[in-house]
């Protein structure tokens, strides 16, 4: 049975950017991996290059792929079919112990049976490194990671977010070329996970490693990463950096999972005139497909005086508002379309109140569905 | 009217499972107070306080040298199903090959087959062979049923394990056979010991497999079973309260090995770790601090 590797997608997507130190560290060509006894394609045709010194994430909803991705570049998983490289090198068929990786494991992955020092000298065990240097190297990883004091702990004698940054030692220690990490925050309180969030990124930059981040949550992707992917049903729908993922998304997928948005369906006549419903809307481009759908972000809907001479502008009514502290959710409805924006926490609009809304010809980005166009 | 009911129930209860253990445990009671009894004859009344018999087992050269035969028989049989049970457990637990179920049932079987047929099939073999029985054949023969055993107790803890562990192993640079040494093993100690243990016990009191294919030396079970041929002295009670105490002590060690005890709190989670504590924070922007 061969996988099913044809990709939709993949004639959206142009080929990455070209490498801004032009020096590749990861690149998959044409991966796909099918499980035994399985009919979809855990991950299917993902093709990606992660350049030297990146904080590169690959987001999306769980069974999205995302970390099976991560499996077959640490080698713990070998593709169905592709090729994993790792500093232009094949190690598709190599093992984990063989490639120069380290990764940083969901539960931590630390050895209860070590103290602290011992698992974070571990990776040196293999590699003829002498024991004042290890000892050197230790303590050097676990004050980076502000472990210092803790070596002569057993693992279950620290809190989760200690077993983090023990295991993010541990992963440098040899110092990779590569890190690769699980959703490493997952576990932790959303206190915790910000400031881990932060230190992560300082890590990263002063380190200069390579950094591959699986991770489930958008802000988390958009905050940390130099550059995402944003993985669905084992393919990848976007590759790009964060703003250009948020404000020029591809699919309908993207456009939805990042963050919140209208999306409307619209369709293009022979003249070229888009219509969504019983609004004529104005593109920055004519798009080539005829149905399509339209993703406009709730905060590039102006509202009232400021929505006048936007290219497109339009009499609507709020039908209810939303108060969320920092600002104020509107759903407003215009020629029956409902609409999602935005407006200042202290704006009071009540329901039912008529309102002059608009937005640049920019702001309509046409986005597809590559399900629909699938064969 | 209910609670006298209920009362009466429960205390019918605790008098049936008084007479289950008067069953169970008399025997080895009368027994090791007939060990110290001061008569040649094992009758009531108690006719006085000594230890002669146990004197008299200390100076008994046979039972000394079966005893020694029992404890070589032992050690070398658990030693090798030990390594034996291991290596089947991690290739029924790792490796993928056809037919797992087969396997893993035509190990079961010598633990499950009678001692007798056991013991008569292994002698045939032997005798086909050409081993003469001996301590080799014994250590064989013990090997066959105390393997699957092991090898069963160290197969439900692999399974237990978190792959993740032995991956992170690879990870780091650790070959298979390093990750094994490093990291696989010491988190199945315990089982093997215990089950070592446990091994220990079935090797020593073993009586009909050993019947079969011993030699000109017996082991101390069949050393005592060959007096009790010949009329009961009081000193077979004392041997086998020391072989009872011995087998108890080792049984309660592999129980609480095997019933999840561990030196570290080896289960500890890791998935769910506890909230932060606010000190927790402050180690990290303390450190934040430092770095320019």
């Amino acid at each position: 049975m061969s996988p099913d590797v044809g990709s939709p997608v993949g004639d959206l997507v142009p080929p990455d950017r070209v490498s801004r130190s032009g020096r590749s560290v990861v690149e998959l060509v044409g991966v796909s991996k099918v499980y035994p006894n399985t009919r979809d394609a855990a991950v299917a045709d993902v093709t990606l290059t992660v350049e030297e010194g990146e904080f590169f994430a690959l987001l999306g909803p769980s069974g999205s792929g995302k970390t099976t991705t991560l499996r077959m570049i640490a080698g713990f998983e070998r593709p169905t079919v592709g090729c994993v490289r790792l500093a232009g090198r094949d190690v598709t068929k190599l093992p984990p112990y063989k490639r120069d990786v380290n990764t940083v494991f969901q539960n931590y992955a630390l050895f209860p049976h070590m103290r602290v020092a011992d698992n974070v000298a571990y990776p040196l065990k293999f590699r003829s490194v002498g024991k004042a240097e290890t000892a050197s190297r230790v303590s050097e990883a676990l004050d980076r990671v502000g472990m210092t004091g803790f070596e002569r702990r057993l693992p279950h004698q620290l809190s989760g977010g200690q077993r983090q940054r023990v295991a993010l030692a541990r992963a440098l220690i040899s110092r990779p070329a590569l890190v690769l990490l699980d959703e490493p925050l997952g576990a932790l309180d959303l206190k915790l996970r910000q400031s881990m969030q932060l230190m992560l990124k300082r890590l990263q930059r002063e380190v200069g490693i390579t950094f591959v981040y699986v991770t489930h949550d958008q802000g988390e992707a958009l905050a940390m990463s130099d550059r995402l992917a944003v993985m669905h049903d084992g393919r990848i729908h976007q590759t790009g950096a964060p703003d250009e993922v948020y404000f020029r998304p591809k699919t309908t997928f993207v456009a939805s999972f990042i963050g919140k948005t209208n999306l409307v369906d619209a369709e293009r006549d022979a003249t070229g005139a888009v219509r969504a419903g019983g609004l004529a809307l104005r593109l920055a481009t004519t798009p080539a497909a005829e149905q399509f759908k339209v993703s406009i972000r709730p905060e590039s809907i102006l509202l009232a005086e400021a929505a006048e001479g936007a290219a497109n502008t339009f009499d609507g009514i709020v039908r209810e508002t939303i108060f969320l502290g920092s600002e104020r959710e509107l759903i407003v409805e215009v020629s029956g379309q409902t609409l999602l924006a935005k407006a200042a926490s202290n704006v009071v609009l009540e329901a039912g109140t008529p309102i002059r809304v608009g937005w640049p010809a920019e702001a309509c980005v046409v986005v597809v569905d590559p399900a629909e166009q699938a064969p | 009217m209910t609670s006298v009911a209920s009362r009466a129930w429960s205390s019918l209860f605790v008098i049936g499972a008084a007479v289950v253990y008067v069953f169970l445990y008399a025997p080895l009671v009368v027994t090791a107070v007939f060990s110290f009894n001061n008569s040649d004859i094992q009758t009531l009344p108690f006719s006085g306080f000594t230890t002669v018999w146990y004197e008299d087992l200390a100076n008994d050269v046979q039972m000394r040298e079966a005893l020694l035969y029992s404890f070589k028989v032992a050690a070398l049989s658990v030693a090798l199903a030990a390594t034996l049970g291991t290596v089947l457990a991690l290739i029924l637990d790792r490796v993928a090959i056809r037919g797992k179920g087969v396997l893993s049932a035509a190990v079961v079987v010598p633990a499950v087959l009678p001692g007798m047929v056991l013991a008569l099939s292994l002698l045939m073999m032997f005798r086909y062979i050409g081993v003469s029985p001996g301590f080799t054949t014994i250590v064989v023969g013990h090997m066959s049923f105390i393997a699957p055993i092991v090898m069963f107790l160290i197969l439900s803890r692999l399974r237990q394990l978190d792959p993740s562990l032995e991956q992170a192993s690879m990870d780091c640079g650790a070959g298979r056979l390093r990750t094994f040494w490093h990291v696989t093993l010491p988190s199945i100690r315990v089982t093997v010991i215990a089950a070592c243990l446990l091994g220990f016990t079935l090797s020593f009191d073993e009586i009909t497999v050993t019947f079969f294919l011993s030699g000109v030396q017996p082991t101390l079970p069949v050393h005592v079973w060959t007096l009790l041929r010949f009329g009961f002295t009081p000193e077979v009670n004392a041997v086998f309260t020391l072989i009872a105490a011995v087998s108890l002590v080792l049984i309660v060690l592999a129980a609480v090995l095997l019933s999840g005890w561990r030196p570290h709190r080896r289960n500890a989670p890791t998935s769910a770790p506890p909230i932060e504590q606010p000190a927790q924070t402050n180690v990290l922007a303390l450190t934040y601090e430092r770095t320019p």
